[in-house]
C-alpha cells in the first residue's frame, strides 16, 4: 500500500496562528487544506514536508459572505461543493459553480477547498508519477531533477497549471487576499500566477490565501467548460472561463481565458477584446473563438495530444458563448453543466 | 455429456432469482477478504521491482537493506529453491508439451522488463519494509531493447530470450482462399489495432501466508486458481502436500489473478522466516506488474457475394506478448480458432503470431484471445454488409454457422448457434431512434456478434470434483475447490444441489477455494466453472439422491423411481412423505453413506493438427449479439453511448439476476475497451500506474445495458447451462465502431475510441 | 491524541500524524469494511462520512477528524437490520465481487440523506466517485432506485 512519509501536523485555529506556524517552520512547511491535491503528490513523494500546517480547522476562512450588488468573499477553506450548490453563486456567477462542481468526484469536492484548487499543483505526464517511476526514467527538474522532460533543453518546467476555477477567477475579475508575516495585501487573481511549471504562484511561500473576493455581479455573465477524458475525477485537459458583462445587447466587457493549456491560465485578449461593443451573434462568436485558439499552445504533457486541444479550444470558446448569448448549444460538454 | 443431460421435470430452485448466499456479507461489509485478514506477530512484506525494461543485474547488495530496523529478511534469486515458476496452463494436471512457458521468480542477472521482481522484503511493519526495499542496492546497465512486435520480428532485433522473438505461430488454411476471393462481389480490407489493458479489479494483489501447526504453509489469498500450490511447492522444493492455497472470495478477477501473483513471494518468506506474512500490492504495483491483455494488429481481407454471403477471408494476427511468455500462445490459439467469427468461412487463412518484447508481459483476461479478433471480424462483417446495401442483421443471419457447419479450425458445432436470433433480438431492443439533439450531433447504430469458447481445451481433459454430504439434522454441505470470482459461482452450486436434493437454500452451506479441504475443482477462468463444477456438483446431486432414495424406497414400500425430494422431505406418489432426518438416521444405521464425491470430466480430445483443419478445440461456444445506438459530437469527436442491448444465449440461466450481472457488467467493461481504457506504454515505461491515468468507466460513462438472456436448452453446463463469464465483453468495441461508421461514415480502427481519435478520422485535426 | 467518533462510538487513539483515516480505521479500529482501491482518492472504496458528508479516507488524515463524526459501512446497520440501502443492493443484487460495495453503500446512504428521490440522473451524478468493475453500475442504480421507493413507502 502507498504510505504517506512522516511528518508533524500542525491545526491552527486562526490565521493568524497558521502564519506564525509558517514562519517558525520555513522552507519545512507546507500548508494543507484538504488534502485532495497533496496527499496523493506526497503518497508520490513529490512533496515530502516535515511540517504541514493544515487549515481545516481555521474557521474564519469558512462561508461565502456579501452580496451581489457588492460583491462577494469565499473564505478559501470553503468546500468546492459547498460553492458549487451556494445559491447566490450559482445565480449571479454561475462560471464559478460549474467549475468547482466539475472538479474530480463528489467525494473529493467535500474535502477540496476553493483555495486548494486555486493553488493547485500543476501537472506533466512525466512528473506525476510515482517516485520509483521518476528515478528509473530520470527526475525532471520539477522534482528532484535537472531537464524538463518534455521539451529537453528547455530552460524552464512546462507542467500544465490543472485548476478548474483559477480561469474562471480570472474571468471574472476576482481578487485574492494573502496574508503573511508583512500583513495582508490583496491581488487580482491573474497577478496570483506566474508562467513556470515549478513557481507556478505569486505568492510567496509564508503567505496564505485566505479567501477570493468577487466583483459586484453587475450584469456579470459567465460560463465554464471543461474538456477531459471521461465523466468525472479528471482533471481538465482544457478549461474555458468565458466572463461578460452587458450594456442592453451589447458587450461591454469581455473576458475570456482558457485553462489547461500553459503553466498558468491564459487569456484570449484577442478574442475577448473582439467582442467587445458587438452584440453576440453568431458570427461575433465564432470570430472571438476563432482568436481564441491562438493563445492556447499547449504541450504534449497531458492527455490529448496539441493540436486536438488547440482545436477544441475554438469549439469550447464558441459553445460558452453560445451559452452566454443564450443560443442553443448541444454536446456532452453541455450537460456537464446542468 | 452423458453427465450433463436435463432432468426433465419442472424446476423449482434453478431458474430463478434467488439471492445469493454471500450478499448479506457483502452489503454489510462482513466479508474478509484477503487483504482484510490478519495474524498475531505477522510480517509485511514488499516486491523490489525493476524500474528498467531491459538491462543486466551488475550489481545486487541486500546488506544495509538486511540490517535496518525490524527487518527480518531479504530474498534475492540466490535465494529461492528453486528459482524457476511454470506459467502455463494453471490449474491444470496434464502438460501442454510445446507451450510450456516458465519465468524467474526473482530475476537472476537480467530483467526484461519494467516491473519484473528482483527482491523480497519482510518487516516488522509496513513502513520499514517499504524503507529497506529502497535500501537495497541495485545497479544496472541497460542492454539492448525493443517494444513493438514488428521490431522484434525484424531481422536483427534484440533477442529478448534466447530463443528468439517469435514466440509461438498457429496456421489454419481450408478450401481456396484465392478463388474465394475471384468469386467475391465486393473486397474489404481492414487493419485493425487493439491497446494494452488492465484487469483493474478494485481489489490488488493480496494474501497472507503462515505456517500452520500441522507445517504446512498455508497461504489464504486472492487467487482464481487454489492449484497454484502445486507451483508454490515446487520452488520452495517441498513435496505438493505441503503446501496448502485457501481461497478467499475474490474481489474481482477477469483473468487477472489466474496466474501467480503473491503466493510464491508469500510461501517463500513464510518459510525463510517462520513467521506470519502479508503482502498487498499498491494499486501502482498492479497497475505497473500484472500482465495485461494483449495488443493485436488484426489484418482482415474478406471476400463476399452479391448476396452477403463471405466465400474467402484472409486473416493475419500479430500480438505482443511483452517480456514473458505465460499464457500467450494459448490466447493466441484462442483468436485463431475464433479469428472468422461465428460465420461459414469456407475459404480461409489464418495466420497468427506472438512476439516477445520488452513491453509489459500479456497474458490472461476475460475474452482472452477471443475478444481482440470480434473487433476485426464484426468490423469486417459492417464493411461488408455497407459495400453491398444490406442490412447489418441480414449479413450476420446469411454467414451464421449452422449445428453440424465448421469452424476454420475443423471444429463442428454441435449445439444451436443462436446468432441470428440474437442479433435480431438486440437491434430491436434499441426501438426508436433518437433524434440528434443538435445539427453537429449525428446519431447512429452498431450491431456485433461472436462466439467464446466456454471450458477448457479439449486436450487438456479438464476435470472438476465436489463433496456433497448431509448433516445428521438434514442440513446440506457442499464442498468444492472453485473459487468465488464474484459472479456467483459458490452461490450457483448451492442452487443445483438445492434443485437435486430437495434441501432449502437455508439450509446449504457450501465451502469453497481450499486446496486442503475442497475437492480440487480446477480454475475460476475460461468461463469454465458453472460448467465444470457445476456438472461436478449436479453428479454428486444425483447421485447422493440415488443412494439415499433407495433407502427411502425401502423404507415408504415404493420404487425409487416414484420418490421426490422437496423441501426437506421424500414425498411418495401417495402424499405419504419421509423426513430428511429420519432417512438419515436409517442410511447411518444401514450403513448407506450420507455423502457422495461427484467428478465430472469435460469432454476430452487430443491435439488438432490446425495446419490440416480438422478437430475439435473447445467443448463448446457461447454466442451473443450486442447492439448500439451512440451519438457523435462532430466538433469534438466525443462518443456517447445512448442506448445498448445485449442479447446472449446461455443455454440456461441458473440464476437470472447472476447472468444479467454478468451481462452488463462485462458489456461495460466492453465498452471500457472500445472507448477509454488504455494501458499507455513508451519505450516500455508503463506511464499509467494510477486509477487517474488508467480510466475505466464511471456510473456517468456508460448507458443502461439492458441483458437479453435466451435460453435455448442447449449447451454442456448443468440444466443445459453455457459459460457467460467472458462471451459479454467481446461485441461493444465492435458495435460502438459499427454505430460510429453508421452516424459518421468514418471508419474507427484502432482502440480505444477516444474522441480525438474520431476527431482525426472526422478531418477536424489534421496536424 | 485524537478523539473520533465512530458509528456512535467514542475513541481516543495515539496515532503519528501521517496516519491517514483509512488506515486508522483498518488496522487501529479493526473495522476493515472500507476498502483501499486505489490509495489516491480516485476509486470510492473507501468512501466514509465524515459529519455526514462522504469523503475518500484514503487521503484524509486521522489527525483531520479530530473532534468529528466518522460513519462507516459497518454503521448503517441497526443490530441485526440492514440499513434499507443494504437491503436493497441485496435484493436488486447490486454486487457481485463486493469490493467496492462498501463505498457504494455508504456514498448511496449520503445520497438519500441529501436527496431522498434522486432522479437517476442525480443518481448517476452521485455515484461517480465510486468505481465498480463487476456490475456495469445497472443494478447499483436500480438498488439505489429500489431503496428510494422503500424510504418512500
Amino acid at each position: 500500500m502507498m504510505r504517506l512519509p512522516p511528518f508533524t501536523y500542525v491545526a491552527p485555529r486562526t490565521v493568524r496562528d497558521a502564519v506564525a506556524a509558517l514562519r517558525e517552520h520555513g522552507a519545512d512547511a507546507m500548508l494543507v487544506a484538504g488534502g485532495t491535491d497533496l496527499y496523493p503528490n506526497m503518497k508520490r513523494r513529490q512533496f515530502e514536508p516535515k511540517v504541514l500546517v493544515g487549515l481545516g480547522g481555521v474557521a474564519e476562512m469558512r462561508g461565502v459572505r456579501g452580496s451581489a450588488r457588492d460583491g462577494f468573499t469565499i473564505g478559501a477553506g470553503t468546500t468546492l461543493s459547498a460553492l458549487a450548490r451556494h445559491p447566490d453563486i450559482v445565480r449571479h456567477y454561475p462560471g464559478l459553480a460549474t467549475a468547482a462542481g466539475l472538479v474530480s468526484s463528489p467525494q473529493l469536492r467535500n474535502m477540496g477547498t476553493i483555495g486548494g484548487n486555486l493553488c493547485v499543483d500543476t501537472r506533466c505526464n512525466y512528473y506525476n508519477q510515482s517516485f520509483a517511476w521518476r528515478k528509473a526514467i530520470g527526475f525532471c527538474m520539477k522534482k528532484d531533477g535537472e531537464i524538463c522532460l518534455v521539451a529537453p533543453g528547455s530552460p524552464r518546467c512546462w507542467a500544465v497549471s490543472s485548476s478548474d476555477v483559477a480561469p474562471v477567477a480570472w474571468s471574472l475579475g476576482a481578487k485574492v487576499r494573502l496574508v503573511g508575516p508583512a500583513g495582508e495585501r490583496v491581488i487580482p487573481a491573474e497577478a496570483l500566477y506566474r508562467d513556470d511549471g515549478i513557481q507556478y504562484l505569486a505568492k510567496q511561500p509564508n503567505e496564505i490565501l485566505t479567501a477570493l473576493l468577487l466583483p459586484p455581479a453587475d450584469g456579470r455573465r459567465s460560463a465554464y467548460m471543461k474538456l477531459r477524458r471521461r465523466g468525472s475525477f479528471d482533471f481538465p485537459v482544457l478549461g474555458v472561463a468565458v466572463s461578460v458583462r452587458m450594456d442592453g445587447e451589447t458587450v461591454r466587457e469581455a473576458r475570456i481565458v482558457l485553462g489547461a493549456v500553459a503553466s498558468q491560465p491564459r487569456e484570449a485578449t484577442k478574442a475577448s477584446a473582439a467582442l467587445v461593443g458587438r452584440q453576440l451573434t453568431p458570427e461575433a462568436i465564432d470570430a472571438a473563438a476563432e482568436a481564441a485558439a491562438g493563445p492556447s499552445k499547449p504541450l504534449d504533457n497531458t492527455d490529448f495530444t496539441h493540436p486536438y486541444r488547440k482545436k477544441m479550444t475554438r469549439v469550447f470558446v464558441a459553445r460558452a458563448l453560445r451559452r452566454i448569448a443564450g443560443l442553443p448549444v448541444s454536446g456532452r460538454v453541455e450537460e456537464e453543466l446542468a | 455429456m452423458a453427465d450433463a443431460v436435463a432432468t426433465t421435470q419442472e424446476l423449482r430452485i434453478v431458474g430463478q432469482p434467488i439471492q445469493r448466499h454471500d450478499a448479506r456479507d457483502k452489503v454489510a461489509a462482513a466479508m474478509a477478504y484477503a487483504g482484510d485478514f490478519a495474524l498475531p506477530g505477522m510480517l509485511h512484506a514488499f516486491v523490489l521491482r525493476s524500474p528498467y525494461p531491459s538491462a543486466r543485474i551488475v550489481k545486487l547488495d541486500t546488506q544495509r537493506a538486511a540490517a535496518m530496523p525490524g527487518v527480518a529478511v531479504v530474498l534475492t534469486a540466490r535465494d529461492v529453491p528453486k528459482n524457476t515458476l511454470s506459467t502455463d496452463v494453471p490449474g491444470q494436471t496434464t502438460t501442454v508439451g510445446p507451450l510450456r512457458a516458465t519465468l524467474h521468480v526473482l530475476a537472476e542477472d537480467r530483467v526484461r522488463h519494467q516491473g519484473e521482481p528482483v527482491a523480497l522484503i519482510a518487516a516488522e511493519t509496513l513502513e520499514q519494509a517499504r524503507a529497506a526495499t529502497e535500501a537495497v542496492d541495485v545497479e544496472y546497465a541497460p542492454l539492448p531493447s525493443v517494444f513493438t512486435t514488428a521490431d522484434a520480428l525484424a531481422p536483427g532485433a534484440p533477442a529478448v530470450h534466447e530463443s528468439g522473438n517469435l514466440l509461438a505461430q498457429w496456421r489454419i488454411a481450408r478450401g481456396d482462399v484465392a478463388a474465394g476471393f475471384a468469386r467475391a462481389a465486393v473486397v474489404v480490407e481492414g487493419e485493425y489495432v487493439t491497446q494494452f489493458v488492465d484487469a483493474a479489479y478494485l481489489e490488488p494483489e493480496s494474501g497472507v501466508a503462515w505456517i500452520d501447526s500441522d507445517g504446512v504453509i498455508t497461504i489464504r489469498l486472492s487467487t482464481q486458481v487454489i492449484e497454484h500450490f502445486r507451483d508454490v511447492a515446487e520452488v520452495l522444493n517441498v513435496p505438493q502436500n505441503r503446501v496448502r492455497v485457501i481461497g478467499t472470495y475474490l474481489g474481482g478477477g477477469f483473468g487477472g489473478k489466474e496466474d501467480v501473483t503473491v503466493e510464491v513471494y508469500l510461501g517463500l518468506l513464510a518459510l525463510k522466516t517462520g513467521r506470519p506474512v502479508k503482502m498487498v500490492w499498491t494499486r501502482q504495483e498492479s497497475l505497473l506488474a500484472r500482465a495485461k491483455r494483449h495488443p493485436y494488429r488484426l489484418k482482415y481481407r474478406t471476400g463476399a457475394l452479391a448476396t452477403g454471403e463471405i466465400v474467402a477471408q484472409e486473416i493475419d494476427l500479430l500480438a505482443d506478448s511483452g517480456a514473458y511468455a505465460y499464457l500467450s500462445a494459448l490466447v493466441l490459439l484462442y483468436s485463431t480458432v475464433t479469428a472468422a467469427g461465428p460465420y461459414r468461412a469456407p475459404n480461409v487463412s489464418v495466420v497468427a503470431r506472438v512476439a516477445y518484447t520488452n513491453n509489459p508481459p500479456t497474458s490472461a483476461m476475460r475474452g482472452f484471445g477471443a475478444m481482440q479478433t470480434v473487433f476485426g471480424y464484426e468490423s469486417q462483417m459492417d464493411r461488408v454488409a455497407r459495400a453491398l446495401g444490406i442490412d447489418p442483421v441480414r449479413v450476420r443471419a446469411v454467414n451464421t454457422l449452422r449445428r453440424g457447419d465448421s469452424l476454420p479450425v475443423g471444429q463442428v458445432m454441435e449445439t444451436h448457434v443462436a446468432i441470428p436470433e440474437l442479433a435480431r433480438r438486440a437491434w430491436a431492443a434499441l426501438g426508436t431512434p433518437a433524434a440528434p439533439r443538435a445539427p453537429h450531433v449525428k446519431v447512429g447504430r452498431g450491431l456485433a456478434c461472436n462466439l467464446q469458447p466456454y471450458g477448457r481445451i479439449v486436450w487438456l481433459h479438464d476435470w472438476s470434483s465436489a463433496w456433497i454430504g448431509f448433516e445428521m439434522d438434514g442440513s446440506l454441505v457442499v464442498r468444492c475447490g472453485a473459487p468465488d470470482v464474484g459472479g456467483g459461482q459458490a452461490s450457483s452450486l448451492c442452487q443445483i444441489a438445492s434443485e437435486v436434493l430437495g434441501v432449502p437454500l437455508d439450509r446449504i452451506v457450501v465451502h469453497v477455494s481450499d486446496s486442503a479441504l475442497t475437492p480440487l475443482s480446477g480454475t475460476t477462468t475460461a468461463s469454465r466453472q458453472l460448467y465444470m463444477s457445476g456438472n461436478a456438483v449436479l453428479k454428486a446431486a444425483r447421485e447422493l439422491r440415488a443412494q439415499l432414495l433407495t433407502v427411502a424406497a425401502r423404507l415408504l414400500d415404493t420404487d425409487a423411481e416414484k420418490l421426490e425430494m422437496i423441501d426437506g422431505a421424500v414425498h411418495a406418489p401417495d402424499a405419504r412423505t419421509l423426513s430428511l432426518r429420519s432417512l438419515l438416521v436409517e442410511c447411518a444405521r444401514a450403513s448407506v453413506p450420507r455423502s457422495h464425491l461427484g467428478v465430472y470430466h469435460a469432454p476430452a480430445g487430443e491435439p488438432v493438427d490446425l495446419n490440416a483443419g480438422a478437430g475439435k478445440v473447445f467443448p463448446d461456444y457461447t454466442f451473443g449479439a450486442h447492439a448500439a445506438e451512440v451519438e457523435v459530437d462532430t466538433e469534438t469527436g466525443e462518443v456517447r453511448v445512448l442506448k445498448y442491448a445485449a442479447a446472449h444465449d446461455v443455454g440456461r440461466a441458473i440464476n437470472p439476476q447472476s447472468v444479467e450481472g454478468q451481462i452488463q457488467g462485462g458489456a461495460v467493461q466492453g465498452l471500457g475497451y472500445g472507448l477509454m481504457e488504455d494501458v499507455v506504454v513508451e519505450d516500455g515505461i508503463n506511464l499509467t500506474t494510477s486509477f487517474a491515468t488508467y480510466l475505466i468507466p464511471t456510473a456517468a460513462d456508460v448507458p443502461d445495458v439492458e441483458a437479453i438472456v435466451v435460453e435455448s436448452g442447449e449447451g454442456l453446463g448443468p440444466f443445459n447451462a453455457r459459460g457467460i463469464g467472458e462471451p459479454p465483453i467481446g461485441p461493444p468495441a465492435a458495435a460502438v465502431a459499427n454505430a460510429i461508421e453508421d452516424a459518421t461514415g468514418a471508419r474507427m480502427t484502432r482502440l480505444p475510441i477516444t474522441a480525438e481519435r474520431v476527431a482525426r478520422a472526422l478531418g477536424l485535426v489534421t496536424e | 491524541m485524537i478523539r473520533l467518533t465512530v458509528n456512535g462510538q467514542a475513541h481516543e487513539l495515539d496515532v503519528p500524524s501521517y496516519r491517514t483515516l483509512l488506515d486508522c480505521l483498518r488496522y487501529d479500529l479493526g473495522l476493515t469494511g472500507s476498502k483501499e482501491g486505489c490509495g489516491v482518492g480516485v476509486c470510492g472504496a473507501c468512501t466514509v462520512l465524515l459529519d455526514g458528508k462522504m469523503i475518500s479516507s484514503c487521503i484524509a488524515l486521522a489527525v483531520f477528524a479530530d473532534g468529528r463524526e466518522v460513519t462507516t459501512v459497518e454503521g448503517l446497520a441497526e443490530d441485526e437490520r440492514l440499513h434499507p440501502v443494504q437491503q436493497a443492493f441485496m435484493d436488486a443484487g447490486g454486487f457481485q465481487c463486493g469490493i467496492c460495495t462498501p463505498g457504494q453503500v455508504v456514498a448511496a446512504k449520503a445520497l438519500l440523506d441529501a436527496i431522498p428521490h434522486p432522479s437517476e440522473a442525480e443518481i448517476k451524478e452521485w455515484m461517480l466517485g465510486n468505481l465498480c468493475r463487476c456490475t456495469g453500475y445497472y443494478k447499483i442504480v436500480e438498488s439505489i432506485q429500489a431503496a428510494a421507493g422503500q424510504a418512500r413507502a
